[in-house]
């Protein structure tokens, strides 16, 4: 089922979100196991978890050891992005070559919401066990429910890896036909 | 549990929740029907956040719950519950959001009481209930495990053993 209108229908949690600053682009995902992945997952490019820090929840999965004292804090966050690759950036500015990722947190500074940004300049977001979404700026989606962007990530974009190595081949080939 | 504390009563129960249970516990505060909340072994112990102290005698004899006389009121609180939750926490990513929320701590409050009712939603949801049962049953019978069919699996089976289901 695909149908983001419950988005807008919800100006409290969402006061920024408009019909032109955001697009569905996916099912939602409530009716699978465990509600299938959430905006943490998708932002590290994953779809087969529910990831959030909860020790002994077979619906619960964290990529790093969990902090038994105080699991949920945007430091703990920031380590289980730095475990797929990433590193902490300045800012949420579009990088050729980088993919980056935004971790919302609320006026507690405890982490919400995660959002990844697309090499289209746009970025993506998975609304709890709603549908994925598009939307504009990661202002979009800040709120009483998300609260606000608060630490950025970035990691080379697999996908930009392609075209060096096509430079290789188109290299070694110029090579090859200079030989 | 065991089956010989089902019909236990307590003479005072205390609940001790961190401060960001805070809020549910205010908002289900005088409603929460503790009595049936008995844990066989220390819920510290088990990495539990929730502490239930139960100070006084147990006594043997049969108590209803004044809150919930028959199981019909029950499974209508409980499908209400259920609903607020689900809708209420729709948008979130934050399980630790989504399991403190006041209708989801007031399910696990139900205790062995409402075990039949997330057993049955586990049965025909695909949603996050093993979190609340680990409290409910006062241990965790899908420890260690990390795959959503195996534990819902274990669940059923401790449910049928256990006559809950």
């Amino acid at each position: 089922m695909r149908d983001c209108s419950w988005i807008l229908q919800s100006p409290d949690d969402f006061g920024n979100i408009r019909p032109d600053n955001f697009t569905c682009s996916s099912d939602r995902t409530s009716h699978l196991p465990c509600w299938g992945y959430n905006c943490i997952a998708w932002a590290a490019g994953k779809t087969d978890k529910w990831w959030w820090p909860v020790e002994g929840d077979p619906c619960a999965f964290w990529p790093i050891p969990i902090d038994p004292i105080d699991p949920v804090t945007l430091e703990q966050f920031i380590k289980a992005f730095e475990s797929e690759g990433f590193s902490v950036c300045r800012n949420s500015r579009f990088e050729n070559g980088f993919e980056k990722v935004a971790i919302y947190a609320d006026s507690n500074h405890e982490p919400t919401h995660a959002a990844r940004l697309l090499s289209s300049g746009l970025w993506t977001s998975k609304m709890g066990r709603g549908e994925d979404i598009e939307h504009k700026t990661l202002h979009v989606v800040e709120g009483k429910r998300y609260g606000t962007a608060a630490a950025f990530l970035k990691r080379p974009n697999p996908s930009c890896q392609k075209p060096s190595q096509l430079k290789k081949l188109v290299s070694h080939l110029k090579g090859f036909l200079r030989t | 549990m065991n089956p010989n504390l089902q019909n236990l009563s307590v003479a005072a129960v205390v609940l001790t929740l961190p401060a960001s249970y805070s809020g549910a516990l205010n908002e289900a505060n005088g409603k929460l029907p503790v009595s049936h909340s008995l844990y066989e072994q220390s819920p510290e112990a088990q990495g539990f956040p929730l502490k239930l102290l139960v100070f006084g005698q147990l006594q043997r004899i049969n108590v209803a719950s004044p809150k919930w006389d028959t199981g019909e009121e029950v499974a209508k609180e409980f499908h209400a519950l259920v609903e607020r939750w689900k809708q209420e926490t729709f948008a979130l990513s934050s399980l630790t959001k989504i399991y403190a929320h006041p209708a989801y701590q007031r399910i696990m409050a139900m205790g062995a009481a409402g075990i039949p009712f997330v057993l049955k939603e586990l049965q025909k949801d695909q949603g996050h209930w093993f979190y609340a049962l680990k409290f409910m049953a006062g241990r965790n019978v899908s420890a260690g495990m990390d795959n959503f069919e195996d534990a819902k699996a274990a669940w059923l089976e401790w449910g049928y053993k256990h006559n809950y289901i």
